[in-house]
């Protein structure tokens, strides 16, 4: 492991690849301070730039604006109550009390620090088990793909926000939409209408920024939501032992919680930030405390995200899984420069893999150091209206599309699924799901294809091997989990909180 | 018991995955379905398509059974002011050229809300004008003529 790592730091410190993961912490803490636009949006929006890149410089100017984001979006959920992030969502309740009682800069160091410990031990994590699970998947063959997908796409609805069976609804719209375009076994063309503009399929970058970037921007600009608060003073900026002391446990407990929780697909940054505040909440000796400005109560939460953006790299890098939006994101960047993502990747590009996993270390190193003393210059950054900002978003997008094949009927395109993704949303259909569908489409139809053809269409063979019929009876407890009427109650209630 | 109106989310959301899946069967009728053992390009879609229009009516039927609410969109003009910038950039760039595409473009979106002074709508688009033509043409060397008539 350590030679490995040593591989990977020397990639990952060449001045080019530095200069890559510093941009993309830049832009990722730019975003994450900017509400109303996403990693996931940002990360779309750059993809085309990434064309022109190697690919390790792309990967790591991506997965850099990923988790400069999660910092990002603490510090605006700090001073000013308003979460950059869904995953800085809990931070603001205790963050932003600390803050009005004039130790903002304190929660500001916290979460600074519990993001930085949890994200190497994140990036520990990955370099240790990632080789583990690797070699696990290389024995994999249809049947087992088919089955960890499907296994894959259940959790991923199950363990996100909203409707079960609206969810799922969307995941199967996605692999439907995935599948447009030529069919690579018999070259027929399906869902293309006639036109030559489909017969490719759709552009991954189309619906990722169709649904994260403009649906977005519609929706803000109908609700209206573009709040200003009142920013807090930053104050004192080092914790003293006693609130050190305080944190400490938390910052532990979150990282271990978060490292765990990013593993499961649909899992990552929020759903690891709201456990890691109910289980402080839980814990604690006086949960009333929480909020009105327990450090815990930044600590724990902000240290969770951190670990879990950094381990739900795993399932991508080793099994070829993403496991919630971002990560297909990162898929669609990796399909782009010619990778197929999965257990392979660390044998045929060791120094791909390697140096992704060392550049994330580097990467919130720099984040650390680029965060807590410009803190003045991100808040700044917050007045700049949004009614200046959003036109260039929308700008961005078009010629984003516009770029990737020259062509109108994208740009066309664009716009009506945009408007579908925010009427969609206003129905209760999220976008994520559709976006992992529309990911996974085609691997799964070709797994299906190739263990029926193996199985001469006999479809035990996904119960008959053991690896798959793991898979496929852990949806069944995940299932018989998540929609008994008492768990269910549970999961509603916790979402609610 | 009353039954709730077309316009519940869960109904309306419904009615379109059912009608999507119905869509879906129909076109893929005409593809090769094959056999399990090989399938066939109309194998995938058409067993999708069966699978999302039965979604679709039972999350229907479940609207009907008890409201959720009714679809509420508070204002229809940044849906069609948005949606109308991509198009009418995509419209515009062939035929003109990269700067009036993007003006027009940059204009529509901030039309969709009247809140921008007249200083802004002429600084914004000059500046992303600017801004864009130095990033993506010169800079990154996407091959779209500026302008053109």
């Amino acid at each position: 492991m350590l030679d490995n790592l040593a591989l990977g730091f020397s990639v990952a410190t060449t001045p080019a690849n530095l200069a890559f993961a510093f941009l993309g912490c830049l832009l990722g803490t730019l975003i994450g301070v900017l509400p109303g636009i996403g990693p996931v949006a940002t990360m779309a929006m750059l993809l085309p730039i990434t064309y022109s890149l190697s690919p390790i410089a792309a990967l790591i100017m991506l997965a850099g604006i990923y988790y400069g984001s999660q910092y990002g979006g603490s510090t605006t959920a700090i001073l000013l109550n308003l979460p950059g992030e869904s995953s800085s969502v809990v931070t603001a309740l205790d963050g932003h009390a600390m803050a009005r009682d004039g130790r903002g800069g304190i929660a500001l160091a916290i979460a600074a620090i519990g993001s930085f410990v949890a994200g190497s031990f994140g990036t520990l994590a990955l370099a240790a088990i990632g080789p583990m699970l690797a070699g696990v998947a290389q024995n994999f063959g249809a049947p087992e793909y088919f089955s960890l997908m499907l296994f894959g796409l259940v959790c991923a609805t199950l363990l996100a926000a909203g409707d079960f069976l609206k969810a799922i609804a969307m995941v199967v719209a996605g692999l439907l939409m995935g599948i447009v375009g030529t069919d690579v076994n018999s070259g027929a063309s399906r869902f293309t209408f006639g036109t030559v503009n489909l017969s490719e399929g759709i552009e991954f970058v189309i619906v990722a920024l169709a649904f994260f970037g403009l649906a977005e921007v519609i929706g803000n600009l109908v609700q209206q939501s573009h709040r200003h608060g009142t920013i807090s003073k930053v104050g004192r900026l080092m914790p003293n032992r006693t609130e050190l002391r305080e944190s400490a446990p938390a910052i532990a407990r979150g990282t271990i919680l978060g490292s765990i929780l990013g593993l499961l697909p649909g899992g990552g940054a929020v759903l690891s930030s709201f456990a890691s505040y109910m289980f402080e909440k839980r814990i604690s000796k006086n949960p009333e405390r929480f909020g009105r400005g327990a450090i815990e109560g930044v600590a724990g939460p902000e240290s969770a995200n951190n670990a879990g953006a950094q381990t739900s790299f795993i399932p991508l890098l080793t099994l070829g899984i993403p496991s919630n939006a971002v990560m297909a994101l990162m898929m669609g960047a990796m399909m782009i420069q010619g990778i197929a993502p999965g257990s392979a990747v660390m044998t045929t590009n060791s120094s791909l893999f390697w140096g992704m996993v060392a550049s994330m270390w580097v990467g919130n190193l720099m984040l650390l150091i680029i965060n807590l003393p410009l803190v003045g210059l991100w808040v700044k950054l917050l007045s700049v209206p949004y009614r200046v900002l959003y036109p260039c978003i929308v700008v961005f997008c078009c010629i984003g599309v516009y770029s990737l094949n020259s062509s109108s009927f994208d740009v066309y395109l664009a716009s009506a699924l945009s408007v579908c993704g925010y009427l969609l949303v206003r129905l209760g259909c999220e976008g994520a799901p559709l976006i992992l569908g529309f990911i996974l489409g085609p691997l799964l139809e070709e797994n299906l294809r190739r263990s029926l053809l193996l199985s001469q269409g006999n479809p035990s063979i996904f119960v008959e091997r053991p690896i798959s019929a793991t898979f496929l009876a852990l949806i069944l407890v995940m299932l018989a989990l998540f929609l008994l009427p008492s768990a269910r109650k549970q999961r509603e209630e916790a979402f609610q909180e | 018991m009353r039954l709730s109106p077309i316009n519940d989310v869960d109904v309306l959301s419904g009615l379109i995955f059912a009608g999507l899946g119905a869509g879906v069967v129909y076109v893929s009728a005409s593809y090769d379905f094959g056999s399990i053992a090989r399938m066939g390009p109309g194998f995938f879609p058409r067993v999708l398509g069966v699978l999302l229009t039965g979604l679709g009516i039972v999350i229907a039927a479940r609207g009907f059974m008890t409201p959720r609410g009714k679809l509420t969109i508070e204002r229809l003009r940044p849906i069609f002011a948005i949606g109308g910038s991509l198009v009418a950039f995509g419209w515009i760039l062939p035929r003109f050229g990269f700067v009036p595409a993007l003006i027009a473009s940059c204009l529509l979106a901030m039309a969709a809300i009247q809140r921008s002074s007249l200083k802004e709508m002429v600084l914004l688009p000059l500046l992303l004008c600017g801004f864009c033509s130095i990033v993506f043409i010169y800079g990154l060397g996407l091959a779209i003529p500026l302008a053109k008539w």
